[in-house]
């Protein structure tokens, strides 16, 4: 039976210990600790991140609609076509008016699973900005004339898009690696695929249906905004979109993957491109697995990468080259982008690239070097709170693959814990040839 | 013994605790670390009194980056003749060329986990040496940043290096790609023909060949020191880390002599002069343009920028039509031609921070027009500009564009380095009002001043134009182009005849005649 004294000295140590608890959970995260998180009753998610930028919000609407759920042939680039209807609302001209009279600066990005609507403009003009949007969401007008013009509209950017080689080969690389996509299937045209698609405008429309629902949706908000407020004009605004009601079913997909390889050679002189993917497993940030995919990414392709030394640096032969783990929450690929000078080097540079990775799960990378190359991430990423834009992307990418928005502090404390041993376990595991897709983009004269 | 209990408990605790997370409260006061080459410290620390320089702060509440800038008041202007490009040469070597105790390369090998860079943005009156950095990385980045003007370390071949790539920059001027460019500076040449501005910063091929070592060590001892230096800082607690970068600047020298530069008041020239460049391109690029003498301290400065906004965004709308077509890459398929109105009061890079300029001038260009169009575009232009001067512009136009420029200028200095920049630029020439945008008014004006000012200053008595074209048309293009001005001169515009109209005069400069490049 324990003394009091003891009791009393475990309740101080407890108390010592709660204190030291408290202290690392408080300690200052990535974002600011008064960001907030609420779901409306419609299931739309709103999320405030409150930043000093005087005068300026950036809004970001995420989808949770992608690629990845392009789930037949017939529906490639749909993801893209949507985004194109709701980024012009069907009304591209008031979408002008916008942008003249707020200086309103939209893109939008496609991650596997999400497609992100991002939006940054003066803080005077939420509440419009956000009528617009709900106006482009809310009440759609999904009409099969305007979904033919989008398609037309999208053709043509594909078209600008594909008139690059480096445009083109991510492209070839999205179809390959696409859900359809299999060892078997032959090149596919894309623009071809496209134009079909404004053909078959019902279909696609009760897909968009499905997709564009606000229990798939998140609003991010960062920037000089109030979450009260902001939730207050939210409500207003999109308090009256309704549930979808019908699942959206997309089949769980496994990484397993065939060897998968497209050709494509064209007309003119430009250097060649090389596109190098393996699949690799979805993962949440925090996964040990994914932050030493990041690692390994960059200690063999970043600029003091050996690789990149050897290539780039010292004999030139290659003018571009990273590589990027995407990940998704179920799925992702880890991407080799190169472009060569001499196409007749291209097999070489790949053949070195899977040399690279056999090194990597040998020889284990030097601690100090790990260290190096984690601080290396961890202050790229926190470069991005250079702006308000920035700060909503960086919540944004947090929310695409863990569906939190403050997954960040648990990624960085797991990058800090990466080990030599995981760079070579994960060097092991996913860069076998057998479940490679490659895309090679050289001219027609090349050898 | 439950005190011993404690004592243990206490010790192993402290042991176990995880050392101090990312700083929650400001920093204890810096000390100006030692520079380390390498992990090994080769350096003395430098033991000089802080340097007093004008400074600029811009707090950020929520970000832990940290923005530094330090502004050297020598551009382009100040280059000899016959050496065009020195004074970028000079700040491109200062900022990649290493330092003494460090060569370039280990200096990119230090600042690579900080994941942070030196970068140098060189102007006509200004150079200005930059880096962005998380502030757990300010004793990390901060000295090698300050030794670039202390104690550079212009090795002769680190100077080849920087000599050879601003010679290939010059190449890449003449690519497709940089038809635009190419032709915004020939416009400039030619508007200040034998004016301090009337060269490109980067100085052409022979002059950057004819630049030596010593040219660059003598340019740097005589302009950089504590006359000619501006610093700046920005982020979440840029004031508590104001002494250090102080110290470390403290070894910059006096100025060995005070001196006073102006730059001289821009020549005018009377009529429309064309000049047409033959270059390899299948498009044609055309820029034309004027001196005005409203900088960011003119009365007229609100009133002329309001209009230039308002000329980009309603007058000449109807031109950036599908009539222009250009080939963007050998495999490419039809784009439409762009279009630009811009009021050179500041850099031509619109990706750098600018920089105020005391002898601006007034430019509109057209990129990716088609050959077989481009004399008919131009004249189209010409017309259009002097309508606009004839009509001014409307109230509602007004009210529209002050609004759009106001939310222009507050988006575009949202980033940290860029709202430093901005902020650094506003004392120059006399303007100190916060509510200036990069010094001059944000735009408030009543449409009788600003269509006075449109009259005042857009209505020139000369006009430059520049059209870059492909090589093998380049004769017939002169040919249209005189034919269809002399035609416009007394057909399409509205204004009556416009002073610049009197003359005109085209002439074809051929690719080895260019005095910029």
């Amino acid at each position: 039976m324990p003394s009091r004294r003891h009791r009393l000295a475990w309740a101080v140590a407890l108390f010592l210990c709660g204190l030291a608890g408290s202290r690392t959970v408080g300690a200052r995260g990535i974002l600011p600790p008064d960001c907030q998180d609420t779901t409306l009753p419609n299931g739309l998610r709103v999320v405030t991140i409150p930043w000093d930028s005087p005068g300026i919000i950036a809004l970001s609407t995420v989808v949770f609609a992608g690629p990845r759920d392009e789930t037949q042939p017939h529906l490639i680039a749909l993801s893209n076509v949507a985004s194109r209807l709701v980024e012009t609302g069907g009304d591209r001209s008031r979408n002008e008016e916008m942008r003249r009279l707020f200086a309103v600066e939209s893109s939008v990005t496609f991650e596997q699973d999400a497609t992100v609507h991002s939006q940054t403009f003066p803080s005077a003009a939420l509440q419009t900005i956000l009528a617009e949007q709900a106006r482009r969401l809310v009440t759609p007008e999904f009409t099969p004339a305007r979904f033919r013009a989008a398609v037309d509209a999208e053709v043509s950017r594909l078209r600008r898009r594909l008139s690059v080689p480096a445009g083109r080969a991510d492209w070839e690389l999205r179809v390959l690696t696409s859900p359809t996509a299999s060892s078997a299937t032959p090149g596919v045209d894309i623009v071809e695929s496209l134009e079909k698609l404004g053909d078959r405008p019902a279909e696609a429309l009760e897909t968009l249906d499905r997709w564009y629902r606000p229990e798939r949706c998140v609003l991010v908000l960062a920037g000089q905004v109030e979450h009260a407020g902001a939730l207050q004009l939210v409500e207003r605004c999109f308090g009256s979109w309704k549930r979808g009601g019908v699942a959206v079913d997309t089949p769980p997909r496994s990484v397993s993957v065939g060897a998968r390889a497209r050709e494509i050679k064209l007309p003119g002189r430009f250097d060649a491109v090389l596109r190098v993917a393996y699949p690799i497993p979805g993962r949440e940030l925090d996964d040990p697995e994914g932050p030493a995919l990041a690692a390994l990414a960059e200690a063999i392709f970043g600029a003091t990468g050996p690789l990149y030394q050897a290539l780039v640096v010292d004999e030139k032969s290659v003018a571009d080259l990273s590589a990027e783990p995407k990940s998704s929450r179920e799925r992702g690929w880890f991407t080799i982008r190169a472009r060569i000078r001499n196409p007749s080097d291209v097999a070489d540079v790949r053949s070195r690239i899977e040399s690279a990775f056999v090194t990597a799960s040998k020889e284990p990378i030097g601690r100090v070097r790990l260290a190096t190359v984690i601080d290396r991430i961890r202050f790229r990423r926190l470069a991005e709170l250079d702006e308000v834009d920035g700060v909503a992307r960086l919540a944004v990418d947090s929310l695409v693959l863990t569906g939190r928005h403050d997954s960040w502090d648990r990624f960085f404390a797991a990058l800090q814990a990466v080990t030599p041993e995981d760079i070579q376990r994960v060097s092991a595991s996913y860069f076998d040839r057998t479940r490679q897709c490659v895309v090679t983009l050289v001219p027609e004269t090349a050898p | 013994m439950m005190l011993r209990y404690l004592a243990r408990l206490l010790a192993a605790l402290i042991v176990v605790l995880p050392p101090s997370p990312l700083v929650t409260t400001p920093p204890e006061p810096f000390e100006p670390p030692r520079i380390q080459v390498g992990g090994r410290r080769v350096l003395r620390p430098v033991v000089v009194p802080p340097i007093r320089v004008p400074l600029t702060l811009v707090p950020s509440k929520s970000t832990p980056l940290l923005a530094v800038r330090l502004v050297v008041q020598v551009g382009s202007t100040q280059d000899p003749p016959g050496k065009e490009g020195l004074a970028a040469l000079t700040g491109m070597l200062l900022a990649h060329g290493g330092i003494r105790g460090a060569t370039h390369e280990q200096i990119l090998e230090r600042l690579y986990p900080l994941a942070a860079s030196i970068q140098v943005e060189c102007g006509k009156e200004s150079t200005a040496f930059l880096a962005t950095m998380h502030r757990d990385n300010f004793d990390r980045l901060i000295p090698t940043l300050a030794a670039i003007l202390v104690m550079p370390r212009l090795d002769p071949e680190d100077f080849k290096r920087i000599r050879n790539d601003v010679l290939a920059r010059l190449d890449a001027l003449r690519t497709e790609n940089e038809v635009d460019q190419l032709a915004s500076e020939i416009l400039e040449a030619r508007i200040f023909q034998g004016h301090p501005y009337g060269h490109s910063v980067l100085g052409n091929r022979a002059s950057i060949e004819a630049i030596t070592l010593d040219d660059v060590t003598r340019f740097f001892r005589e302009h950089y020191n504590r006359d000619t230096l501006r610093i700046g800082m920005a982020g979440g607690t840029a004031s508590f880390y104001v002494d250090a970068l102080r110290s470390q600047l403290g070894g910059i020298p006096q100025a060995t002599a005070r001196r006073s530069y102006r730059i001289p008041e821009v020549p005018r020239r009377e009529g429309l002069e064309v000049t047409i460049v033959e270059a390899s391109t299948s498009h044609c690029a055309i820029t034309l343009g004027f001196p005005i003498e409203v900088h960011r301290a003119h009365a007229d400065f609100s009133a002329v920028r309001l209009a230039v906004a308002a000329l980009d965004a309603q007058q000449f709308g109807s031109l950036s039509s599908p009539a222009g077509t250009r080939l963007t890459s050998p495999i490419s398929a039809p784009a439409h031609a762009s279009m630009e109105v811009t009021f050179r009061s500041e850099t031509v890079d619109s990706t750098l921070t600018p920089e105020p300029r005391s002898r601006p001038h007034f430019a509109l260009s057209l990129g990716g027009v088609r050959p077989d169009q481009a004399a008919r575009m131009l004249s189209k232009t010409l017309a259009e500009l002097d309508r606009f001067v004839a009509e001014g512009l409307s109230g509602e136009q007004l009210d529209a564009v002050q609004c759009r420029l106001e939310n222009t200028t507050t988006l575009g200095s949202r980033r940290l380095d860029k709202a430093l920049g901005l902020a650094m630029a506003r004392p120059l020439l006399g303007r100190a009002d916060e509510s200036d945008e990069a010094g001059g008014t944000q735009g408030s004006a009543s449409r009788d001043e600003v269509n006075a000012a449109i009259r005042r200053h857009l209505a020139p008595r000369g006009i430059q134009v520049v059209i870059v074209s492909p090589q093998a048309l380049a004769s017939k293009m002169a040919t249209d182009v005189e034919a269809a001005l002399r035609d416009s001169s007394t057909g399409e515009s509205t204004a009556g005849s416009p002073a610049y109209r009197s003359g005109l005069r085209v002439k074809v400069l051929k690719a080895g005649q260019l005095a910029t490049r």
